[in-house]
């Protein structure tokens, strides 16, 4: 450089003043403290607020115990007295709370067990059910999106958005019993319900495959929906970022078209797809009752749907426990993710 | 041979009026032509319709663009490709977008020669620290591994310069390139990009509507009015001794002097430039002009052309020594 070019701006521009740093904890280490108390504080709310509308619901355990045998009412006034039923809703509140701190869901008379033990044979059935149905219907209907906005106008993309319409317009529970007739009933190429096949002790791959060819129509059913909804997404967020200042200097820089498109645009319309992605996550976790309930499958939706029905209060608040700690936890991975695709976005 | 050359040009929509209409243009090796005009005149399309980036709803209708003597306007986008960024490179108004967002400069440099050149990672990111170098950028080896959004517009206008000459193009086009950014900045970029000029005999197509940015770095001015060249000519001469009454208005209509109370009002030229679809018969000015007459509305006026180099379309220009 010949001559020394006064520049503005330069050296900490855009990375903020150094600050001095507090309580020397890395700026990473600090957010995640943060987050993790925040979640704290959550699960508290929801364990309290739900606590108190199961409250104000008549009929509690003792009574779903009473239902099935014949109790004489000092019977009953010794259960309640044994569960702490005859105390205050302060107290019992203060003493569930102090129950869940152990992470103990206390008992589930319905299934005779302890609540958690309930629900962590539960757990994986939806756990497989939602990753499989998220990560499915996410990477499909992105596919789907970017097509149609890559040929938007065309006959491609009036093709994909009526395939879209249909499966955004038709309830997910018809698609599941239209899978099973045609799949199950009449080819018979896959079983109609349950989990896996009962009886047969099948084990390593074998079960594998088993549990797999039960999985494919509730997955399916589960998808079809947000296939469409991440079309839609896909095609819209698409379109916005195409028409950004970025995109024509990528075009004035000679790349090809594939990588303008698919290098260039799409990280940058991914981020409303990654926000979808979280609340299908959340939506599903205890919302695909009707799905569980066609194809028989043991997952979390059904079980918090049996221990409303049946009073079963500690199942149903161990449910919403681990419902919301899904959410919580899917939204923190959701907001890493934000900071990985968009580096604009800063820990805070 | 002229490196670029646009001759008797029209862009257009499909049916409706055209918005550049008999556009004769060239650009010399080593020259800097400055291109000015009011918003809307069609001076961005112009610089769009050489680069092949028009809107789908745009298409060169006639005439023809030559570049190095090859024509240029009709070719299909994949060969049209090859042009863009190796021979031509375009730099944009808006710095602050201009560039992807969630992509290291580095890698928005390095892609260019990536794909023109062929080149290795390692030799893509050596060339691409040694453009950072030549547009200035302290600290180069560092900021290859920013984002945009870690720079300021002046820093982020000099790696789209950078970007633009990645692959050493004989055609750069700047597209108002200092409009965006504050006047110290404008000043440093605009030396920057004369200095680059010179240095590596670029032809430099630069469109601005000021005309003090024209005068400090172009060699030769051609001033648009409603899609067609109405004054063309040397800087010094054009700006000093104005032909056509639309560049002697455009030169009053500066601010001059000082801004207190009692100084003069700012000069300014009547009316507006019309819509593509409402432009008049005759001459396109002539609503507009102080020196009007009944042949401006029968007959469109030619771009006639002195020895010199001077062109002027006007049936009654002004003459030399006489002020506007």
């Amino acid at each position: 450089m010949s001559e020394p070019v006064p520049l503005t701006g330069t050296g900490t521009t855009g990375r903020g003043p150094a600050k001095a740093p507090s309580r020397r904890l890395s700026p990473a280490l600090r957010y995640v403290l943060r987050r993790l108390l925040q979640a704290v504080l959550v699960m508290m709310l929801v364990m309290v607020g739900s606590f108190l509308l199961v409250k104000l619901a008549p009929g509690d355990m003792v009574d779903a115990m009473a239902g099935t045998r014949d109790l004489t009412a000092d019977q009953i006034a010794s259960l309640r007295e044994r569960y702490g039923l005859d105390q205050s809703v302060f107290v019992q509140l203060i003493r569930y709370m102090a129950l869940l701190a152990t992470f103990d869901f206390g008992y589930s008379p319905i299934n005779a067990a302890p609540a958690m033990d309930v629900i962590l044979a539960r757990l994986p059935v939806t756990a497989i059910l939602v990753v499989c149905s998220v990560s499915l219907s996410m990477v499909i209907g992105t596919i789907f999106g970017v097509l149609a906005s890559r040929f938007a106008g065309k006959a491609v993309d009036l093709g994909i958005s009526l395939f879209m319409l249909l499966l955004y317009a038709t309830p997910s529970f018809i698609i599941a019993i239209l899978l099973i007739l045609i799949f199950a009933v009449k080819l018979h190429w896959l079983p109609i319900a349950g989990f896996e096949s009962v009886g047969m002790g099948y084990t390593g791959l074998t079960y594998l495959k088993d549990v797999a060819a039960h999985l494919i129509l509730p997955v399916t059913a589960l998808c079809t929906f947000y296939i469409a909804i991440y079309g839609r997404i896909g095609r819209a967020s698409m379109l916005e970022v195409l028409k950004l200042d970025f995109v024509r200097t990528a075009r004035g820089k000679g790349l090809t078209e594939g990588r303008v498109f698919y290098v260039h645009a799409l990280r940058n319309a991914l981020l409303p797809l990654v926000t979808m992605a979280g609340l299908q996550v959340s939506s599903l976790f205890g919302g695909a009752v009707l799905i569980e309930t066609i194809f028989g499958l043991p997952g979390m939706g059904r079980t918090a749907f049996d221990a409303v029905f049946q009073r079963d209060t500690n199942l149903l608040l161990g449910v919403v426990f681990i419902s919301s700690l899904a959410v919580v936890i899917v939204n923190f991975v959701i907001d890493m993710l934000y900071m990985v695709l968009d580096p604009r976005v800063n820990l805070k | 041979m002229t490196l670029l050359h646009i001759d008797n040009l029209r862009v257009g929509p499909g049916r409706s009026a055209p918005i550049v209409e008999e556009l004769t243009l060239t650009v010399e090796r080593g020259e800097t032509v400055g291109l000015v005009g009011e918003s809307g005149c069609g001076k961005s399309l112009t610089a769009l319709s050489i680069m092949g980036l028009l809107p789908e709803n745009l298409r060169v209708r006639q005439g023809r663009i030559l570049l190095e003597g090859q024509e240029i306007q009709s070719l299909p986008q994949r060969k049209l490709r090859h042009l863009r960024g190796e021979k031509m490179g375009m730099i944009f108004q808006e710095p602050l977008t201009a560039l992807n967002p969630v992509m290291t400069v580095g890698s928005q440099i390095t892609e260019v020669l990536r794909t023109h050149r062929g080149l290795s990672a390692n030799a893509a990111r050596a060339r691409a620290l040694e453009l950072l170098t030549l547009v200035k950028i302290p600290d180069a080896e560092a900021r290859l591994n920013d984002y945009p959004h870690q720079m300021s517009g002046g820093m982020r206008q000099r790696v789209v310069i950078a970007i633009a000459l990645a692959c050493s193009p004989s055609l750069l086009i700047a597209d108002e390139p200092t409009t965006a950014l504050d006047v110290t900045v404008q000043a440093q970029i605009l030396r920057l990009l004369k200095q680059l000029q010179q240095e590596e005999n670029l032809g430099l197509l630069f469109i601005t509507h000021d005309l003090g940015v024209v005068r400090q770095v172009a060699d030769r001015i051609v001033v648009m009015y409603a899609g067609s060249v109405v004054e063309e000519g040397r800087v010094d001469a054009v700006l000093d001794a104005p032909r056509h009454p639309y560049t002697a208005g455009l030169i009053a209509a500066r601010p001059q002097g000082s801004f207190a109370a009692g100084a003069p009002r700012l000069a300014d030229i009547a009316g507006s430039v019309p819509a593509p679809e409402a432009r008049p018969d005759g001459c396109v000015f002539r609503a507009r002009c102080p020196r009007a007459q009944s042949r401006c509305e029968a007959e469109r006026p030619a771009l006639v052309r002195a020895p010199t180099g001077r062109a002027t379309r006007c049936h009654f220009p002004l003459t030399e020594g006489v002020p506007a």
